[in-house]
């Protein structure tokens, strides 16, 4: 290496900021191996530089023009040489470096961007990366696209599980309402069925009742039949002996009227008698004393006919008693007679109607009997209808409190896809 | 004296005024139903009396009978009192088992109502 290819290379070193190792630096360094003036501290001055090197100091350089001997001065060039291609190399190692820091950083700040909600490129950005970090950003891209893809594919699924979940919290609070009306329903149906049960019971007794009524009403209307017709045989008797005493009294009349007829026979002869006697004692009184006997003869007997007056006067009024009496008992019998021939008649439609009413209450006896049955058979069905409802009830009440659940899983659902939907909208995707 | 009633009045005339006593069935117009002595309305008997113009009946409602009247119960009316009571047809009062009874004039009183009768007759 010629001296002006050294001085380059120093000057080089120099503006990389490189020490040059002279025989004082030499002599610091060589005082622990303690060299020579001659050869010996040339050779300490290369080895300081290699130990440098050999230490990472780049920067140090040996003053070539200092070593004396050739070959170790050809060893300090060769020295320097490293040194300075060393530090050429580490320049560019740092340039390097600091390109692949500031493409990771690049491609860091990319990823930070998106950790902080920000929007989601396709891809990094980074157009023309560092080769080395080219796979990197490669995959960071593809890393992108697939973040971005799954973010769409998300928000989407989280849009169609929100409105999912809403509609299932929907249909979960529907079903909840209608689980609750239809458990009051067959809350009240089982009330219902209990009341209808409780009435049917009682339609069972009061149908048995009936039916017990039934009989005791067909055996009297059996009794009834025969005590109309021993009714209707006794007014057939009646009407006969109304007739009877009719007739009887017919005849009593006629003899009352010809007792009458007799008494006012006697009547007018007294009354003769007494008209005859007050003229006797009317010529006794003109005829004076000797006419006394015959007056007082005319008074005695005008004194009996008005006895005989008033007895047939009192005959008469007993007669016309009678007459009136035999009137009213004629027309009592009269009416007798006919309310007989009316009762006989009224009897007899009785007797129809009775027979009628038997064979209607003979109808009525078994229908009783069948509607006895049947609300047994409704009692024991309604008994079973209420066990049933009542084992609806359990179970809608269940279905009820799981319907609640599922409202209340459905909200929870719906919370956390609005929760879900929050941190994905958190990846910003444009486009 | 002759008791007989005409009416709810029970009167009493003398027997020699009666020439006899009637039935009622042998009513008719001749008889003498009104009279200054009133109506009689049950007709029991007819007084057969005979004046000047014949004999005349008038009816009367009953007859007692003919009783013996002792003169000390008879009290006549003095002329001018007879004369203004009942148109001069009562002569007097008879006391009859303590009772007041009028005692009346036949004839005056068959004359009145003949009287009275032939003034209708006249008016109509």
């Amino acid at each position: 290496m010629s001296d002006e290819k050294s001085k380059k290379k120093r000057s080089a070193a120099a503006r990389t900021g490189t020490k040059t190792v002279t025989a004082a630096t030499a002599t610091r360094t060589a005082t622990r191996k303690a060299p020579s003036k001659s050869k010996g501290a040339d050779a300490e001055l290369v080895g300081a530089l290699l130990e440098a090197l050999a230490a990472g100091r780049y920067e140090e350089r040996v003053d070539e023009s200092a070593v004396k001997d050739p070959a170790l001065r050809h060893l300090a060039t060769l020295a320097n040489e490293v040194a300075d291609r060393a530090t050429q190399e580490l320049e560019i190692a740092r340039e390097r470096n600091q390109s692949l820091r500031a493409g990771v950083n690049e491609a860091v700040e990319a990823i930070e961007q998106v950790l902080a909600g920000g929007e989601i490129t396709p891809t990094t950005g980074i157009t023309e990366p560092q080769p080395a970090l080219a796979p990197l950003v490669s995959g960071i891209d593809q890393f992108f696209g697939m973040l971005r893809s799954a973010a769409f594919e998300l928000r989407h699924v989280m849009h169609q599980v929100s409105v999912s979940s809403s509609e299932v919290l929907a249909a979960a609070t529907q079903q909840e309402s209608s689980m609750a009306e239809h458990a009051s329903a067959v809350h009240e149906t089982t009330a219902t069925m209990a009341e209808l049960h409780s009435a049917a019971r009682q339609i069972a007794e009061n149908a048995g009742t009936v039916a017990s009524v039934a009989e005791q009403t067909l055996e009297s209307a059996r009794s009834g039949e025969s005590s109309i017709e021993e009714v209707l045989g006794s007014l057939q008797t009646m009407s006969e002996n109304a007739r009877e005493v009719h007739e009887a009294m017919v005849r009593l009349a006629r003899r009352v009227e010809r007792i009458g007829s007799v008494v006012e026979v006697i009547d007018e002869i007294a009354d003769r008698s007494d008209l005859l006697a007050l003229n006797a004692a009317l010529e006794g009184a003109k005829a004076g004393e000797a006419g006394r006997g015959f007056t007082i003869v005319a008074a005695e007997m005008r004194r009996l006919a008005e006895n005989v007056l008033a007895s047939t006067k009192e005959i008469k009024g007993l007669i016309a008693e009678v007459r009136e009496a035999a009137d009213a008992a004629s027309q009592a019998t009269n009416r007798n007679r006919d309310s007989a021939d009316v009762a006989e008649k009224q009897g007899q439609a009785a007797i129809g109607s009775m027979q009628k009413i038997l064979l209607s209450v003979h109808e009525t006896h078994d229908a009783s009997q069948v509607i006895h049955l049947a609300t047994q058979q409704q009692r024991t069905a309604t008994e079973q209808v209420v066990t049933s409802m009542k084992e609806v009830d359990t179970v809608t009440r269940q279905a009820t409190d799981g319907a609640r659940q599922a409202a209340a899983a459905a909200a929870e659902l719906a919370e956390l896809a609005e929760r879900l939907s929050a941190l994905i909208k958190r990846f910003n995707v444009v486009g | 004296m002759v008791v007989f009633d005409v009416g709810e009045r029970q009167l009493l005339t003398p027997a020699s005024s009666v020439r006899r006593f009637a039935p009622a069935a042998t009513i008719d117009d001749s008889w003498i139903r009104e009279s200054p002595l009133g109506t009689a309305a049950g007709l029991g008997r007819g007084l057969v009396v005979a004046g000047a113009e014949g004999e005349s009946t008038l009816a009367v409602d009953g007859i007692r009978g003919i009783r013996s009247v002792p003169p000390e119960a008879i009290h006549p009316l003095p002329p001018i009192a007879a004369a203004m009571v009942m148109g001069g047809i009562v002569r007097g009062v008879a006391e009859i088992d303590e009772e007041l009874l009028l005692l009346v004039d036949l004839f005056a009183v068959v004359a009145a109502a003949r009287a009275k009768n032939s003034m209708k007759r006249e008016r109509s």
